[in-house]
């Protein structure tokens, strides 16, 4: 009935070399190792490398993991290292050369400055959560994040789910992330937490 | 703006609507904050994963002593008879040092031991390396994408952590 083959299986899967296992458990947690790097002020490039640092230390880690179960745990502290060791290296970068591109690079992030712990634990959870949906639903949420939005018919044409499902489909993945333990602790406060865009000052 | 849902179905899912709302509304600033990075991090991992399948572990100790090949044929039956067969498993590199220098690197395998270094990036072998008697290698030029280090001796493989100079 659940089409979403658990984690377990999918480690398992993807220790024999299975790469369709690989590619799901890709799919399902690079939105969260890419929120907790976004929580640091790295230039896209830096993001990339730190990201692909990450799986890489993934995919030599699939065979020791001993515990499935704990991989996200694994892949936040994992990027949080992988994140300030880019840091470092960057910051000695640019003592040498102040005016290189990569002092340019700094300035493309727009991470907010007053981005509090807080908000960012409240959004990894979020998204390790979001690994825990089906793939439509995935796919679904993902298209419709953009701003501005794609049309029912174009998120319809990308992902296969008829335009009069797409709303329930975006629901349920909702109800079913609420589920999930990792945000249940999240929900007894989210409704009176501003969500997006105020101003801190 | 979009078409319009399906009106009856959704409503029908809708456990705990306000709350569902504010916690959708949360989900989607966090998606919108990662979803320009998304569909190229995960098309870097997953072709990560074509050009070498999950390792070996980092430190493969290889069967460097065995009783049953170093007796000769009529020992072997002997020992497998009596049972006392004996295995060693053994690691002889116990670490990789790098040197880097502007134009090349010098390693050395401690102890010193001869041997070969495959120098890898994610889309495969970049160079392979000799290791003389001493331990001591040369990789040049300096490789200026993430590597790591294939390191090989009579009796040990050992592959490095990922590194980016």
């Amino acid at each position: 009935m659940d089409p979403r083959p658990d984690l377990v299986e999918l480690v398992a899967a993807a220790r024999t070399g299975d790469q369709e296992a690989w590619d799901e458990i890709v799919d399902r947690f690079t939105p969260l190792l890419v929120g907790v790097l976004r929580s640091y002020r790295l230039s896209p490039m830096e993001l990339q490398d730190a990201a692909q640092t990450v799986w890489l230390r993934v995919i030599e880690h699939l065979g020791r993991l001993v515990e499935p179960r704990a991989l996200p745990a694994w892949i936040i502290t994992t990027a949080k290292r992988e994140a300030l060791r880019a840091l470092e290296l960057s910051r000695r970068v640019e003592l040498q050369d102040p005016q290189g591109e990569c002092w340019e690079a700094r300035m493309v992030t727009d991470d907010n400055p007053d981005d509090d712990l807080e908000r960012r634990e409240r959004r990894a959870a979020l998204l390790e959560g979001f690994a825990s949906l089906n793939v439509r639903q995935r796919q679904v949420l993902l298209l419709l994040c953009q701003d501005p939005p794609p049309t029912y018919a174009e998120v319809s044409r990308r992902t296969g789910v008829p335009v009069g499902a797409i709303g329930p489909t975006r629901a349920r993945a909702v109800e079913r992330l609420r589920r999930e333990p990792c945000v249940h602790a999240l929900m007894a406060d989210v409704a009176v937490q501003p969500s997006r865009g105020e101003s801190h000052e | 703006m979009n078409e319009p849902y399906d009106g009856g179905g959704d409503r029908g899912c809708q456990g705990d609507g306000e709350g569902d709302d504010a916690l959708y509304r949360e989900l989607d600033d966090a998606l919108r904050r990662v979803f320009p990075f998304v569909d190229e991090v995960a098309r870097r991992a997953k072709s990560a994963f074509t050009w070498r399948t999950v390792d070996e572990d980092l430190l493969t100790a290889q069967l460097s002593f065995d009783t049953a090949r170093a007796a000769g044929p009529a020992l072997t039956r002997a020992a497998t008879d009596g049972g006392g067969r004996v295995l060693v498993f053994t690691t002889d590199l116990q670490s990789v040092e790098l040197e880097v220098l502007t134009d090349r690197l010098v390693g050395q395998f401690l102890p010193p031991v001869a041997g070969a270094v495959d120098v890898e990036s994610e889309r495969g072998v970049l160079a392979t390396v000799v290791v003389d008697d001493l331990g001591f290698f040369v990789v040049q030029p300096v490789p200026d994408v993430r590597f790591r280090l294939h390191c090989t001796t009579a009796t040990t493989r050992v592959v490095t952590e990922w590194v980016q100079l």
